[in-house]
């Protein structure tokens, strides 16, 4: 080899080697600098998104009818900058939506890029729809919130809104029925079909669903369902027999609660006025709420079974005993009276039973002194009064409850019939449910258990006792008390031969806002009772507001418990004791 | 020279024959792909269909059987409220003879 080959090896081996080089560089370039970008670049070819369109789960009664479910909807939305001819567009789709063809002209005519024509509007109108295939116009596919029933048990179910659940147990439980919003990413063609041996990723999977990555269901971003302690047939007599005494009583409202003492179920919670959540926007918002447990209200003499209760377990009298009774009795400034003014032939004297069978406030009030101001405010506590119950729905109240440094003179003979102490009506019946079920406090509940979307239990929701109140002997003699309100006191009117039922009339009286004395004319009609004494499977809590034809708990609440109870024997077919 | 010419020949057309056979099972079972996706496609539309028709039809039912318009049809028809029906009929005791 020559110098001159030598030289022309040399510059070959140079070009080669600054060529390479380039090459090196230039990979350098993409791979290691320009990483990122070229890995979203393919990613974004080959990864395809697919979202899931999830179902809101289902809410079912305790028998498991639905309460709630979903149905198909459609929205159609329209984008004006697209439409050339306005008005021409408007005259063709108006009778397929409709609607008059001004207003969707108005709808349109607009320099928005975005603008809907309908929510949630019916399948045929969509169908219709489709035939008009605008590029100004697209149809998306919704879930449409039913109530089947109606307005059944409207205020624990709640409603839902464009933004998700607004009320009660769609609310509560408003991220658990919305399911996930998941989307699966794949490695796929243009076509969207995966590539064998591409990853998968699922996106958004909602907790509590333990699915393999490989079994994986789209089923599973559904929301899952709520099962209720609801009873349908209980809610709608409750519901029924509510609203027909408000009607005929003219009153302002009232709320009815059905509850098993023995483990918490809310069997029934019917609030009047009530709504239609199909159309929950037609309503008035004070309608919206469920008083049964936010509003707060005087008991009155229903709360007499507490105060007996306390003496009872105290040991301060027992049912037997015979005291005094004065007609009227003054406190501290204030004179103590009776509803009803004594007859000439009444006696002066009564055991505590009668006290509490005939709803003397004297007597009451004379049983509460002697049991004191500090032991009674402690079962008044130990009741659950002053604190909410804990029950699954949004926005209960805790009460009214002072200490007793806070209490006037009068203030322990006055809370011994119930006036002025603000308690919710779900308390009252919790309350009265330790009192029948054997002495234990036990936590309401109106969610009995969860299921994912393929109706797997995924959760329940237990008994719970909160504590022991009185012991069963207090509960027995309470029972047997409430047994004679009902066969010869003041409840007779709910009296059905061949059933042993128990219960509490209770005439209330309404504080004025600000504090300003009770209102003239304005009283709380109440009664509470449970079916049956032997074997208390039910307590039934009925209250009516400002009823104007009569006030009293007997003759206002006493026919809808009576209803109430006729139907609990007839649907669980409660035996009748043995007749005489 | 020949011989070696003919069999590079048969060999080269060998080779573009099983190319030929190889394209026309790829062709062939790409055909059917398509039409099975198509299928597929189809069953999961009807799928669907079903589903929302299922899903509108028992929303129809339950709002044909909720209480308040099977106790008014009743009604219509002369009978009693459907939540009264009495079930205690081999007892000693009906609660018929309870209403006071």
């Amino acid at each position: 080899m020559n110098h001159v080959d030598k030289n022309r090896l040399f510059w070959l081996i140079v070009g080669v080697l600054i060529m390479m080089g380039m090459v090196v560089i230039r990979l350098f370039y993409l791979q290691v600098i320009k990483h990122e970008f070229y890995v979203d670049k393919q990613e974004s070819q080959v990864k395809k998104i697919i979202k899931i369109t999830t179902h809101r789960g289902v809410i079912y009664d305790r028998n498991g009818r639905p309460l709630a479910l979903g149905e198909d909807s459609y929205s159609i939305y329209a984008q004006p900058p697209k439409i050339d001819d306005k008005l021409g567009f408007a005259k063709l789709i108006a009778p397929k939506l409709g609607v008059p063809w001004q207003e969707v002209y108005k709808t349109i005519n607009i320099d928005y890029p975005f603008v809907w024509l309908a929510r949630k509007a019916a399948p045929e109108i969509a169908e219709a729809l489709r035939d008009i295939s605008h590029p100004g116009m697209n149809i998306i596919e919704e879930e449409k919130r039913v109530y089947p029933s109606q307005a059944l048990a409207a205020d624990v179910l709640g409603f839902v809104g464009t933004d998700g659940g607004l009320g009660g147990l769609e609310f509560q439980y408003n991220e658990f029925l919305t399911g996930s919003s998941g989307r699966i990413v794949i490695e796929g063609d243009p076509m969207g079909r995966r590539i064998v041996g591409g990853s998968l990723d699922v996106k958004g999977r909602p907790t509590g669903f333990k699915v393999g990555v490989q079994r994986f269901e789209p089923t599973s971003f559904d929301g899952g369902h709520v099962h209720t302690t609801i009873d349908e047939t209980l809610q709608y007599v409750a519901e029924r027999e509510l609203a027909k005494t408000i009607e005929w009583h003219s009153a302002k409202g009232g709320q009815v609660i059905v509850l098993d003492p023995h483990n918490g179920d809310i069997l029934a919670m019917a609030d009047y006025p009530t709504f239609n959540p199909n159309e929950y926007w037609e309503a008035d918002i004070p309608v919206l709420k469920n008083s049964a447990l936010v509003d707060v209200y005087e008991p009155g003499s229903i709360f007499k079974l507490i105060t007996l209760a306390a003496v009872l377990e105290e040991g301060v009298y027992a049912t037997s005993d015979i005291l005094e009774v004065p007609e009227t009795l003054k406190l501290s400034n204030r004179v103590i009276k009776e509803a009803h003014r004594r007859k000439a032939d009444d006696p002066d004297k009564y055991t505590v039973q009668e006290i509490i069978e005939n709803s003397l406030n004297v007597g009451t009030t004379l049983i509460a002194l002697e049991l004191g101001k500090d032991r009674f405010y402690k079962y008044m506590k130990s009741f659950g009064f002053g604190v909410p119950t804990g029950v699954e729905l949004p926005g209960e109240t805790a009460g009214i409850l002072r200490s007793p440094k806070q209490w006037s003179g009068v203030d322990i003979g006055m809370m011994s019939f119930g006036q002025g102490i603000g308690v919710t009506p779900l308390q009252m019946a919790a309350a009265v449910g330790a009192l029948v079920n054997g002495g234990e406090l036990v936590k309401p509940r109106v969610v009995k258990y969860l299921t994912d979307a393929e109706g797997v239990s995924i959760k329940a929701v237990p008994r719970k006792v909160v504590r022991r109140v009185v012991s069963q002997g207090t509960s027995d003699a309470v029972k047997s008390v409430m047994e004679g309100v009902v066969d010869h006191g003041t409840g007779v009117i709910v009296k059905q031969r061949g059933y042993r039922l128990g219960g509490k009339t209770g005439t209330a009286q309404v504080a004025g806002s600000g504090g300003a004395g009770y209102l003239e004319g304005e009283y709380v009609a109440s009664f509470v009772g449970m079916v049956t004494v032997d074997d208390p499977q039910v307590v039934i809590l009925v209250s009516v507001h400002s009823p104007k034809k009569s006030i009293w708990g007997s003759s206002v609440a006493g026919p809808v418990f009576r209803e109430l109870a006729r139907t609990i024997i007839d649907q669980r077919n409660v035996a009748p004791k043995e007749e005489d | 020279m020949k011989k070696l010419g003919g069999r590079r020949v048969v060999g080269a057309l060998g080779l573009i024959f099983s190319l030929i056979v190889i394209t026309l099972l790829g062709l062939h079972y790409h055909i059917r792909t398509i039409g099975i996706n198509s299928e597929v496609s189809q069953l999961k539309q009807d799928l669907k269909l079903l589903k929302r028709n299922n899903r509108r039809m028992q929303v129809q039912l339950l709002n044909a059987t909720s209480l308040e318009v099977v106790e008014a049809r009743a009604k219509k028809m002369g009978l009693e409220p459907t939540t009264r029906i009495r079930y205690l009929h081999h007892n000693p005791i009906s609660t018929q003879d309870n209403l006071q």
